[in-house]
Protein backbone atom coordinates (compact mmCIF):
# COMPACT_ATOMS: atom_id res chain seq x y z
CA UNK A 1 0.00 0.00 0.00
CA UNK A 2 1.60 3.08 -0.96
CA UNK A 3 0.54 6.66 0.38
CA UNK A 4 0.96 9.35 -2.41
CA UNK A 5 1.70 13.10 -1.30
CA UNK A 6 1.23 15.38 -4.89
CA UNK A 7 -0.81 13.13 -5.91
CA UNK A 8 -2.86 15.59 -8.47
CA UNK A 9 0.78 16.91 -9.51
CA UNK A 10 2.02 15.70 -13.09
CA UNK A 11 4.43 12.79 -11.32
CA UNK A 12 1.39 11.92 -8.64
CA UNK A 13 -1.02 11.90 -11.17
CA UNK A 14 1.45 9.72 -13.70
CA UNK A 15 2.27 7.27 -10.65
CA UNK A 16 -1.10 6.65 -10.04
CA UNK A 17 -2.02 6.05 -13.81
CA UNK A 18 0.64 3.55 -13.69
CA UNK A 19 0.95 2.02 -11.21
CA UNK A 20 -2.89 1.67 -9.45
CA UNK A 21 -3.15 -1.67 -10.46
CA UNK A 22 0.08 -3.02 -9.00
CA UNK A 23 -0.34 -0.62 -5.44
CA UNK A 24 -3.05 0.00 -3.25
CA UNK A 25 -2.87 3.74 -3.39
CA UNK A 26 -4.15 6.67 -1.08
CA UNK A 27 -3.68 10.03 -2.95
CA UNK A 28 -3.22 12.87 -1.28
CA UNK A 29 -3.91 16.04 -3.03
CA UNK A 30 -4.87 19.87 -2.32
CA UNK A 31 -7.65 21.32 -3.73
CA UNK A 32 -7.66 19.24 -7.01
CA UNK A 33 -8.41 15.79 -7.70
CA UNK A 34 -5.82 13.54 -9.69
CA UNK A 35 -7.22 12.89 -12.89
CA UNK A 36 -7.60 9.01 -12.58
CA UNK A 37 -10.48 7.12 -11.06
CA UNK A 38 -11.24 7.16 -7.40
CA UNK A 39 -13.85 6.44 -4.67
CA UNK A 40 -15.29 9.97 -6.08
CA UNK A 41 -15.29 9.83 -9.78
CA UNK A 42 -15.14 7.19 -12.54
CA UNK A 43 -15.19 7.26 -16.46
CA UNK A 44 -18.55 6.37 -17.72
CA UNK A 45 -18.66 5.81 -22.04
CA UNK A 46 -21.63 8.35 -22.88
CA UNK A 47 -23.19 5.71 -24.95
CA UNK A 48 -23.08 2.94 -22.60
CA UNK A 49 -23.53 5.26 -19.09
CA UNK A 50 -24.87 1.87 -17.10
CA UNK A 51 -21.63 -0.15 -17.32
CA UNK A 52 -18.64 0.01 -14.90
CA UNK A 53 -15.97 -1.06 -16.94
CA UNK A 54 -13.27 -2.48 -14.87
CA UNK A 55 -10.78 -1.76 -17.53
CA UNK A 56 -11.59 1.91 -17.06
CA UNK A 57 -12.51 2.12 -13.22
CA UNK A 58 -10.84 -1.56 -12.09
CA UNK A 59 -7.38 -0.02 -10.49
CA UNK A 60 -9.16 3.25 -8.46
CA UNK A 61 -7.02 4.67 -5.93
CA UNK A 62 -8.54 6.26 -2.71
CA UNK A 63 -7.94 10.11 -2.87
CA UNK A 64 -8.10 12.29 0.11
CA UNK A 65 -7.93 16.47 -0.13
CA UNK A 66 -5.87 17.81 2.86
CA UNK A 67 -3.86 20.97 3.51
CA UNK A 68 -0.85 19.26 4.39
CA UNK A 69 0.62 22.49 6.06
CA UNK A 70 -1.93 21.96 9.05
CA UNK A 71 -0.70 18.93 11.38
CA UNK A 72 -4.31 18.09 12.10
CA UNK A 73 -4.25 17.48 8.36
CA UNK A 74 -1.41 14.94 8.55
CA UNK A 75 -3.03 13.03 11.63
CA UNK A 76 -6.71 12.63 9.32
CA UNK A 77 -4.74 11.32 6.36
CA UNK A 78 -2.91 8.80 8.52
CA UNK A 79 -5.79 7.63 9.88
CA UNK A 80 -7.70 7.63 6.37
CA UNK A 81 -5.36 5.37 5.20
CA UNK A 82 -5.13 2.80 7.69
CA UNK A 83 -8.50 3.09 8.35
CA UNK A 84 -9.02 2.59 4.12
CA UNK A 85 -5.86 -0.52 4.13
CA UNK A 86 -5.15 -1.62 7.33
CA UNK A 87 -1.38 -0.67 6.49
CA UNK A 88 1.40 1.59 4.50
CA UNK A 89 3.86 0.01 3.40
CA UNK A 90 5.45 2.99 0.91
CA UNK A 91 4.99 6.61 1.99
CA UNK A 92 5.75 9.09 -1.14
CA UNK A 93 6.23 12.63 -0.42
CA UNK A 94 5.41 13.89 -3.65
CA UNK A 95 3.88 17.23 -2.79
CA UNK A 96 5.96 20.18 -3.14
CA UNK A 97 5.53 23.79 -3.72
CA UNK A 98 8.23 25.66 -6.14
CA UNK A 99 7.21 29.54 -5.87
CA UNK A 100 10.51 31.13 -7.34
CA UNK A 101 11.61 34.42 -5.73
CA UNK A 102 14.42 36.46 -5.73
CA UNK A 103 16.57 36.61 -2.84
CA UNK A 104 17.29 40.20 -3.54
CA UNK A 105 13.63 40.82 -2.90
CA UNK A 106 13.99 40.75 1.39
CA UNK A 107 10.60 40.60 2.18
CA UNK A 108 8.89 38.23 -0.46
CA UNK A 109 12.01 35.89 0.05
CA UNK A 110 11.19 34.89 3.07
CA UNK A 111 7.38 34.52 2.68
CA UNK A 112 8.22 32.28 -0.34
CA UNK A 113 11.08 30.23 2.29
CA UNK A 114 8.82 29.33 4.79
CA UNK A 115 6.22 28.40 2.46
CA UNK A 116 8.52 26.12 0.79
CA UNK A 117 10.18 24.72 4.23
CA UNK A 118 6.74 23.90 5.20
CA UNK A 119 5.15 22.09 2.54
CA UNK A 120 8.59 20.54 1.22
CA UNK A 121 10.76 19.35 4.00
CA UNK A 122 7.96 20.44 7.58
CA UNK A 123 5.41 18.29 5.97
CA UNK A 124 7.17 14.83 4.99
CA UNK A 125 8.85 15.58 8.11
CA UNK A 126 5.62 15.54 10.08
CA UNK A 127 3.71 12.60 7.80
CA UNK A 128 6.58 10.42 8.16
CA UNK A 129 6.66 10.70 12.38
CA UNK A 130 2.83 10.05 12.13
CA UNK A 131 3.09 6.62 10.29
CA UNK A 132 5.88 5.91 12.21
CA UNK A 133 3.88 6.90 15.58
CA UNK A 134 0.67 5.41 14.38
CA UNK A 135 1.80 2.12 12.73
CA UNK A 136 5.39 1.75 11.95
CA UNK A 137 6.77 1.60 15.37
CA UNK A 138 4.86 -1.24 16.34
CA UNK A 139 5.84 -3.34 13.89
CA UNK A 140 9.70 -4.11 13.56
CA UNK A 141 9.62 -7.70 12.38
CA UNK A 142 6.57 -6.39 9.53
CA UNK A 143 8.23 -3.65 8.66
CA UNK A 144 11.70 -5.32 7.76
CA UNK A 145 9.64 -8.31 5.98
CA UNK A 146 7.36 -5.77 3.55
CA UNK A 147 10.76 -3.57 3.24
CA UNK A 148 8.75 -0.76 4.14
CA UNK A 149 10.17 2.52 3.44
CA UNK A 150 9.78 6.20 2.54
CA UNK A 151 10.89 8.03 -0.76
CA UNK A 152 11.01 11.50 -0.44
CA UNK A 153 10.79 13.35 -4.20
CA UNK A 154 13.67 16.19 -4.16
CA UNK A 155 15.82 17.45 -6.87
CA UNK A 156 18.70 18.59 -8.15
CA UNK A 157 17.90 21.85 -7.03
CA UNK A 158 18.92 20.34 -3.53
CA UNK A 159 21.99 19.13 -5.16
CA UNK A 160 23.16 22.06 -7.54
CA UNK A 161 22.53 25.40 -7.92
CA UNK A 162 20.54 26.27 -10.79
CA UNK A 163 21.38 29.72 -11.31
CA UNK A 164 18.99 32.83 -12.40
CA UNK A 165 15.56 30.47 -11.74
CA UNK A 166 14.78 32.52 -8.13
CA UNK A 167 14.59 28.73 -6.97
CA UNK A 168 16.80 29.72 -4.02
CA UNK A 169 14.21 29.07 -1.39
CA UNK A 170 12.96 25.53 -3.07
CA UNK A 171 16.48 24.57 -3.41
CA UNK A 172 16.97 25.21 0.17
CA UNK A 173 14.03 23.06 1.29
CA UNK A 174 14.68 20.64 -1.15
CA UNK A 175 18.80 20.08 -0.03
CA UNK A 176 16.38 19.83 3.63
CA UNK A 177 14.55 17.29 2.53
CA UNK A 178 17.56 15.73 1.71
CA UNK A 179 19.54 15.47 4.83
CA UNK A 180 16.30 14.89 6.77
CA UNK A 181 16.27 12.03 4.13
CA UNK A 182 19.64 10.54 5.53
CA UNK A 183 18.85 11.09 9.41
CA UNK A 184 15.49 8.87 8.86
CA UNK A 185 17.38 6.38 6.97
CA UNK A 186 20.18 5.67 10.26
CA UNK A 187 17.29 6.43 13.12
CA UNK A 188 14.52 4.63 11.02
CA UNK A 189 16.70 1.79 10.71
CA UNK A 190 16.05 0.44 14.10
CA UNK A 191 12.03 -0.07 13.48
CA UNK A 192 13.11 -1.50 10.17
CA UNK A 193 12.15 1.46 7.58
CA UNK A 194 14.36 2.81 5.19
CA UNK A 195 14.44 6.47 3.51
CA UNK A 196 15.65 7.44 0.64
CA UNK A 197 15.37 10.32 -1.87
CA UNK A 198 14.70 10.49 -5.83
CA UNK A 199 16.26 14.12 -6.81
CA UNK A 200 14.80 14.31 -10.49
CA UNK A 201 16.08 17.14 -13.18
CA UNK A 202 13.15 18.94 -14.50
CA UNK A 203 10.52 16.88 -16.01
CA UNK A 204 8.95 16.43 -18.21
CA UNK A 205 11.20 19.10 -19.59
CA UNK A 206 14.49 17.72 -19.68
CA UNK A 207 13.90 14.36 -18.22
CA UNK A 208 10.29 12.15 -19.01
CA UNK A 209 8.58 11.46 -16.04
CA UNK A 210 8.53 7.68 -16.39
CA UNK A 211 12.67 8.10 -15.83
CA UNK A 212 11.36 9.62 -12.16
CA UNK A 213 9.12 6.65 -11.76
CA UNK A 214 11.43 3.91 -12.35
CA UNK A 215 13.46 5.47 -9.55
CA UNK A 216 11.04 5.46 -7.29
CA UNK A 217 9.99 1.67 -7.76
CA UNK A 218 13.91 0.59 -7.77
CA UNK A 219 14.27 2.71 -4.51
CA UNK A 220 10.73 1.07 -3.33
CA UNK A 221 12.15 -2.59 -4.74
CA UNK A 222 15.85 -2.32 -3.71
CA UNK A 223 17.55 -2.44 -0.37
CA UNK A 224 18.79 1.37 -0.26
CA UNK A 225 18.79 3.02 2.54
CA UNK A 226 20.10 7.00 3.18
CA UNK A 227 20.60 7.06 -0.71
CA UNK A 228 20.14 10.45 -2.55
CA UNK A 229 19.18 8.87 -6.19
CA UNK A 230 19.82 11.86 -8.95
CA UNK A 231 17.46 11.53 -12.06
CA UNK A 232 19.10 13.23 -14.55
CA UNK A 233 19.39 13.46 -18.53
CA UNK A 234 21.45 11.19 -20.19
CA UNK A 235 24.48 13.31 -22.52
CA UNK A 236 22.87 12.08 -25.61
CA UNK A 237 19.27 12.90 -24.78
CA UNK A 238 19.55 16.82 -25.29
CA UNK A 239 16.38 18.77 -23.62
CA UNK A 240 13.19 17.24 -24.24
CA UNK A 241 9.86 19.35 -25.73
CA UNK A 242 6.96 19.47 -23.97
CA UNK A 243 4.24 16.65 -25.07
CA UNK A 244 0.53 17.98 -25.11
CA UNK A 245 -0.35 14.79 -23.13
CA UNK A 246 2.26 16.55 -20.17
CA UNK A 247 -0.33 19.41 -19.55
CA UNK A 248 -3.33 16.69 -18.78
CA UNK A 249 -2.49 16.51 -15.37
CA UNK A 250 -5.03 18.52 -13.68
CA UNK A 251 -7.36 20.06 -16.86
CA UNK A 252 -10.24 18.77 -15.01
CA UNK A 253 -10.19 21.50 -12.85
CA UNK A 254 -9.20 25.03 -12.45
CA UNK A 255 -5.98 25.56 -9.73
CA UNK A 256 -2.40 26.30 -9.50
CA UNK A 257 -0.19 23.85 -11.34
CA UNK A 258 1.47 21.77 -8.56
CA UNK A 259 5.21 21.05 -8.84
CA UNK A 260 6.30 19.43 -12.31
CA UNK A 261 10.08 20.40 -11.67
CA UNK A 262 12.36 22.44 -12.36
CA UNK A 263 15.89 23.26 -13.45
CA UNK A 264 18.16 24.10 -16.06
CA UNK A 265 19.34 21.82 -19.17
CA UNK A 266 20.95 19.18 -18.63
CA UNK A 267 24.52 19.69 -16.87
CA UNK A 268 28.06 17.85 -16.86
CA UNK A 269 28.28 18.20 -13.30
CA UNK A 270 28.06 15.34 -11.14
CA UNK A 271 26.29 15.35 -7.63
CA UNK A 272 26.68 13.59 -4.14
CA UNK A 273 25.19 10.17 -5.31
CA UNK A 274 25.97 8.06 -8.58
CA UNK A 275 23.58 9.25 -11.23
CA UNK A 276 21.34 6.13 -12.50
CA UNK A 277 19.84 5.15 -15.84
CA UNK A 278 16.83 3.34 -13.62
CA UNK A 279 14.26 0.70 -15.15
CA UNK A 280 10.84 0.21 -13.69
CA UNK A 281 11.64 -2.09 -11.03
CA UNK A 282 8.95 -5.45 -9.32
CA UNK A 283 6.05 -4.22 -8.71
CA UNK A 284 4.75 -5.55 -5.31
CA UNK A 285 2.16 -7.58 -6.09
CA UNK A 286 -1.07 -6.47 -3.68
CA UNK A 287 -1.77 -10.10 -2.78
CA UNK A 288 1.64 -10.17 -0.78
CA UNK A 289 0.44 -7.56 1.23
CA UNK A 290 -1.77 -9.25 3.37
CA UNK A 291 -0.34 -10.72 6.55
CA UNK B 1 -25.06 16.46 -38.35
CA UNK B 2 -28.58 14.98 -40.17
CA UNK B 3 -28.30 11.33 -40.34
CA UNK B 4 -25.36 11.11 -38.37
CA UNK B 5 -25.38 9.10 -35.08
CA UNK B 6 -23.57 9.93 -31.62
CA UNK B 7 -21.23 7.40 -32.35
CA UNK B 8 -20.18 9.31 -35.86
CA UNK B 9 -20.32 12.65 -33.48
CA UNK B 10 -18.37 12.04 -30.45
CA UNK B 11 -14.18 11.73 -30.33
CA UNK B 12 -14.09 10.98 -26.88
CA UNK B 13 -15.91 8.40 -24.80
CA UNK B 14 -14.29 8.52 -21.57
CA UNK B 15 -16.82 11.06 -19.72
CA UNK B 16 -15.90 11.82 -15.84
CA UNK B 17 -18.81 11.07 -13.55
CA UNK B 18 -17.53 12.86 -10.39
CA UNK B 19 -19.65 13.03 -6.72
CA UNK B 20 -17.95 16.04 -5.34
CA UNK B 21 -19.64 18.63 -4.20
CA UNK B 22 -22.58 17.12 -6.30
CA UNK B 23 -22.73 14.48 -8.87
CA UNK B 24 -21.95 15.62 -12.08
CA UNK B 25 -20.30 14.74 -15.56
CA UNK B 26 -17.55 16.17 -17.39
CA UNK B 27 -16.32 15.36 -20.73
CA UNK B 28 -13.38 16.74 -23.18
CA UNK B 29 -12.87 17.03 -26.68
CA UNK B 30 -16.38 15.96 -26.83
CA UNK B 31 -17.44 15.89 -31.16
CA UNK B 32 -14.82 14.95 -33.73
CA UNK B 33 -12.97 18.07 -34.74
CA UNK B 34 -14.79 18.60 -37.75
CA UNK B 35 -17.50 18.28 -36.15
CA UNK B 36 -16.37 21.20 -33.22
CA UNK B 37 -15.23 23.71 -36.22
CA UNK B 38 -18.96 23.58 -37.94
CA UNK B 39 -20.71 24.24 -34.57
CA UNK B 40 -17.91 27.02 -33.97
CA UNK B 41 -18.75 28.56 -37.40
CA UNK B 42 -22.51 28.27 -36.53
CA UNK B 43 -22.34 29.80 -33.66
CA UNK B 44 -20.65 32.73 -34.23
CA UNK B 45 -22.78 32.94 -37.21
CA UNK B 46 -25.62 33.06 -35.29
CA UNK B 47 -24.78 35.25 -32.58
CA UNK B 48 -24.05 37.31 -35.28
CA UNK B 49 -26.71 37.24 -37.23
CA UNK B 50 -29.69 37.50 -34.47
CA UNK B 51 -28.20 39.84 -31.99
CA UNK B 52 -28.15 38.90 -28.54
CA UNK B 53 -30.29 39.60 -25.71
CA UNK B 54 -28.69 40.72 -22.32
CA UNK B 55 -29.71 39.33 -19.29
CA UNK B 56 -29.04 41.69 -16.60
CA UNK B 57 -28.81 39.53 -13.29
CA UNK B 58 -26.46 37.04 -15.02
CA UNK B 59 -24.46 39.70 -17.06
CA UNK B 60 -24.57 37.77 -20.14
CA UNK B 61 -25.59 37.99 -23.64
CA UNK B 62 -27.99 35.33 -24.61
CA UNK B 63 -29.94 33.95 -27.85
CA UNK B 64 -32.34 30.88 -27.87
CA UNK B 65 -32.25 27.93 -30.36
CA UNK B 66 -35.62 27.07 -31.86
CA UNK B 67 -37.36 24.78 -33.36
CA UNK B 68 -35.95 26.40 -37.06
CA UNK B 69 -32.46 25.95 -36.08
CA UNK B 70 -31.47 23.16 -38.51
CA UNK B 71 -27.79 23.39 -38.79
CA UNK B 72 -24.78 21.81 -36.83
CA UNK B 73 -26.34 23.49 -33.75
CA UNK B 74 -29.33 21.32 -33.84
CA UNK B 75 -27.12 18.43 -32.39
CA UNK B 76 -27.71 20.18 -29.56
CA UNK B 77 -31.67 20.19 -30.18
CA UNK B 78 -31.73 16.21 -31.07
CA UNK B 79 -33.28 13.23 -29.25
CA UNK B 80 -30.17 11.41 -29.50
CA UNK B 81 -28.86 14.04 -27.34
CA UNK B 82 -31.24 14.55 -25.03
CA UNK B 83 -31.58 10.69 -24.55
CA UNK B 84 -27.50 10.70 -23.87
CA UNK B 85 -27.93 13.36 -21.17
CA UNK B 86 -30.33 11.91 -19.43
CA UNK B 87 -28.48 8.57 -19.50
CA UNK B 88 -26.57 9.59 -16.89
CA UNK B 89 -29.28 10.57 -13.94
CA UNK B 90 -31.52 9.32 -12.28
CA UNK B 91 -34.32 11.45 -13.62
CA UNK B 92 -38.02 11.33 -15.86
CA UNK B 93 -36.68 13.58 -18.65
CA UNK B 94 -39.63 14.32 -20.44
CA UNK B 95 -37.96 15.48 -23.88
CA UNK B 96 -38.73 19.21 -23.44
CA UNK B 97 -35.15 21.25 -23.68
CA UNK B 98 -34.34 24.93 -23.73
CA UNK B 99 -30.82 25.51 -24.96
CA UNK B 100 -29.41 28.84 -25.62
CA UNK B 101 -25.95 30.78 -26.69
CA UNK B 102 -24.32 32.68 -23.66
CA UNK B 103 -21.42 34.88 -24.46
CA UNK B 104 -19.70 36.61 -21.48
CA UNK B 105 -17.45 39.67 -22.39
CA UNK B 106 -14.32 40.37 -20.71
CA UNK B 107 -15.06 41.27 -17.31
CA UNK B 108 -18.22 39.89 -16.43
CA UNK B 109 -19.26 40.13 -13.04
CA UNK B 110 -19.02 37.06 -10.62
CA UNK B 111 -22.05 34.84 -11.28
CA UNK B 112 -23.99 33.46 -7.76
CA UNK B 113 -24.37 30.47 -6.93
CA UNK B 114 -27.77 28.70 -7.25
CA UNK B 115 -29.66 25.44 -8.26
CA UNK B 116 -31.23 25.65 -11.69
CA UNK B 117 -34.39 24.22 -9.82
CA UNK B 118 -36.66 26.89 -12.19
CA UNK B 119 -39.09 26.44 -13.83
CA UNK B 120 -40.00 25.77 -18.00
CA UNK B 121 -42.57 26.70 -19.75
CA UNK B 122 -43.16 25.64 -23.17
CA UNK B 123 -46.24 26.21 -25.73
CA UNK B 124 -48.31 23.40 -26.67
CA UNK B 125 -48.21 23.42 -30.69
CA UNK B 126 -46.86 20.59 -32.99
CA UNK B 127 -44.67 23.46 -34.46
CA UNK B 128 -42.63 23.57 -31.03
CA UNK B 129 -41.16 20.07 -31.68
CA UNK B 130 -38.28 18.80 -33.45
CA UNK B 131 -37.38 15.61 -33.73
CA UNK B 132 -39.25 14.31 -30.99
CA UNK B 133 -38.11 17.68 -28.68
CA UNK B 134 -40.18 20.23 -27.92
CA UNK B 135 -38.44 23.51 -27.82
CA UNK B 136 -39.26 26.86 -26.35
CA UNK B 137 -41.24 29.11 -28.48
CA UNK B 138 -40.19 32.51 -27.11
CA UNK B 139 -43.18 33.94 -29.30
CA UNK B 140 -45.47 32.42 -28.05
CA UNK B 141 -45.30 31.65 -24.13
CA UNK B 142 -42.74 33.17 -22.23
CA UNK B 143 -40.40 30.66 -20.98
CA UNK B 144 -39.51 31.78 -17.24
CA UNK B 145 -43.23 32.62 -16.13
CA UNK B 146 -45.66 31.07 -18.64
CA UNK B 147 -47.26 34.11 -19.76
CA UNK B 148 -48.92 33.41 -23.25
CA UNK B 149 -48.18 35.67 -25.77
CA UNK B 150 -50.93 34.72 -28.48
CA UNK B 151 -54.57 34.41 -27.78
CA UNK B 152 -55.10 30.55 -27.72
CA UNK B 153 -51.81 29.38 -26.98
CA UNK B 154 -51.79 27.12 -24.15
CA UNK B 155 -48.69 26.91 -21.82
CA UNK B 156 -47.39 23.64 -20.49
CA UNK B 157 -44.89 23.89 -17.10
CA UNK B 158 -42.27 21.96 -16.44
CA UNK B 159 -39.06 21.71 -14.17
CA UNK B 160 -35.86 21.83 -15.55
CA UNK B 161 -34.04 17.96 -14.59
CA UNK B 162 -30.43 18.53 -16.11
CA UNK B 163 -28.44 21.34 -17.06
CA UNK B 164 -25.59 21.37 -19.63
CA UNK B 165 -22.82 23.80 -20.56
CA UNK B 166 -20.48 23.05 -23.42
CA UNK B 167 -17.31 25.30 -23.70
CA UNK B 168 -17.24 26.63 -27.34
CA UNK B 169 -15.63 29.74 -29.10
CA UNK B 170 -12.93 30.33 -26.31
CA UNK B 171 -9.94 31.56 -26.74
CA UNK B 172 -6.57 28.89 -25.15
CA UNK B 173 -7.24 29.51 -21.94
CA UNK B 174 -4.99 29.09 -18.70
CA UNK B 175 -5.34 29.40 -14.76
CA UNK B 176 -6.26 32.52 -13.87
CA UNK B 177 -8.48 33.91 -16.97
CA UNK B 178 -11.48 33.00 -15.03
CA UNK B 179 -14.84 32.13 -16.70
CA UNK B 180 -14.73 29.06 -15.18
CA UNK B 181 -17.94 27.91 -13.59
CA UNK B 182 -17.47 27.24 -10.48
CA UNK B 183 -19.44 24.23 -8.29
CA UNK B 184 -20.09 24.87 -4.64
CA UNK B 185 -21.38 22.99 -1.28
CA UNK B 186 -23.27 26.22 0.17
CA UNK B 187 -25.30 28.67 -1.50
CA UNK B 188 -23.47 30.72 0.46
CA UNK B 189 -19.76 30.31 -0.61
CA UNK B 190 -18.17 33.24 -2.03
CA UNK B 191 -18.02 33.06 -5.72
CA UNK B 192 -15.04 32.76 -6.21
CA UNK B 193 -14.41 29.51 -3.56
CA UNK B 194 -15.99 27.22 -5.37
CA UNK B 195 -15.44 23.12 -3.94
CA UNK B 196 -14.40 22.76 -7.68
CA UNK B 197 -14.42 24.55 -10.52
CA UNK B 198 -14.43 23.62 -14.56
CA UNK B 199 -12.37 25.71 -16.71
CA UNK B 200 -14.18 27.00 -20.15
CA UNK B 201 -11.78 24.78 -22.34
CA UNK B 202 -13.46 24.01 -25.94
CA UNK B 203 -15.00 21.27 -26.71
CA UNK B 204 -15.80 20.21 -23.49
CA UNK B 205 -18.77 19.55 -21.33
CA UNK B 206 -20.23 20.34 -17.62
CA UNK B 207 -23.47 18.63 -17.31
CA UNK B 208 -25.81 17.95 -13.51
CA UNK B 209 -28.95 16.63 -12.38
CA UNK B 210 -30.61 20.04 -11.09
CA UNK B 211 -31.28 19.53 -7.29
CA UNK B 212 -31.95 22.12 -4.15
CA UNK B 213 -27.70 21.34 -3.50
CA UNK B 214 -26.61 22.28 -7.54
CA UNK B 215 -25.07 25.19 -6.94
CA UNK B 216 -23.21 25.77 -9.57
CA UNK B 217 -22.01 29.65 -10.90
CA UNK B 218 -19.81 31.54 -13.49
CA UNK B 219 -16.88 33.05 -12.06
CA UNK B 220 -15.65 36.22 -13.47
CA UNK B 221 -13.19 36.15 -16.68
CA UNK B 222 -10.73 39.19 -16.24
CA UNK B 223 -8.98 38.51 -19.32
CA UNK B 224 -11.17 37.18 -22.50
CA UNK B 225 -14.61 36.35 -23.34
CA UNK B 226 -16.55 33.27 -22.06
CA UNK B 227 -18.67 31.45 -24.69
CA UNK B 228 -20.88 28.74 -24.17
CA UNK B 229 -23.86 26.46 -25.32
CA UNK B 230 -26.04 26.15 -22.09
CA UNK B 231 -29.31 23.75 -21.82
CA UNK B 232 -31.69 22.36 -19.92
CA UNK B 233 -33.70 19.32 -19.62
CA UNK B 234 -37.30 19.32 -18.27
CA UNK B 235 -39.08 16.62 -16.42
CA UNK B 236 -42.72 16.83 -15.22
CA UNK B 237 -43.62 19.65 -12.43
CA UNK B 238 -45.68 16.62 -10.12
CA UNK B 239 -41.80 14.48 -10.37
CA UNK B 240 -39.90 17.23 -8.48
CA UNK B 241 -42.87 18.06 -5.94
CA UNK B 242 -43.28 14.20 -5.31
CA UNK B 243 -39.17 14.14 -4.45
CA UNK B 244 -38.31 17.49 -3.12
CA UNK B 245 -41.52 19.72 -2.56
CA UNK B 246 -42.88 22.28 -4.39
CA UNK B 247 -40.46 24.80 -2.46
CA UNK B 248 -37.93 23.50 -3.94
CA UNK B 249 -38.89 25.07 -7.41
CA UNK B 250 -37.43 28.82 -7.48
CA UNK B 251 -39.57 30.97 -9.04
CA UNK B 252 -37.46 33.72 -11.18
CA UNK B 253 -37.02 37.12 -9.67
Amino acid sequence: MCLLTGASGTLGTAFCRRFASAYDIVGVSGRRTPVVPTQGQRIVDPLLPEIDDPSHNGAAIYAVNADLSQPREISRVVELALARFDRIDVLVNAAASSARSPILDGPKFIETLDAALQLNTLAPALLAAQVVESFWRHYPGDNQAFNRNIIHISSTSGVYVHSGDGLAAYSVSKAALDMLACHMAEEYSAIGIRCNAVAPHSFPRAITTDRVLDAIVEVDNGQANGEIVLVEPTPTAGTRSRAPEDFDSGWLEESESSLDGRGSPPSSRSGRAQARQTTRGRSKPKAEQKT
Amino acid sequence: MSGLSMTDLLENRRWWVRTDPFRHVIARSVFKENVYRSLEQEYRETLAANGKTYLDGHDLYGETLTADMTGALSVFLSREWHDLLAGFFDVNANCHVACGLHHHDVGSKDGFPHNDMNPGWFARTPDSVLDGVTLPRPDLVRYTDGRVLKPGVRAEETTRAIAAIFYINNQPWRPGYGGSTGLYRSVKDPSKRPATSVPPINNSLLAFECTPFSFHGFIENNRQPRDSIVMWLHQPKDDVIRRWGEHAIIQYS
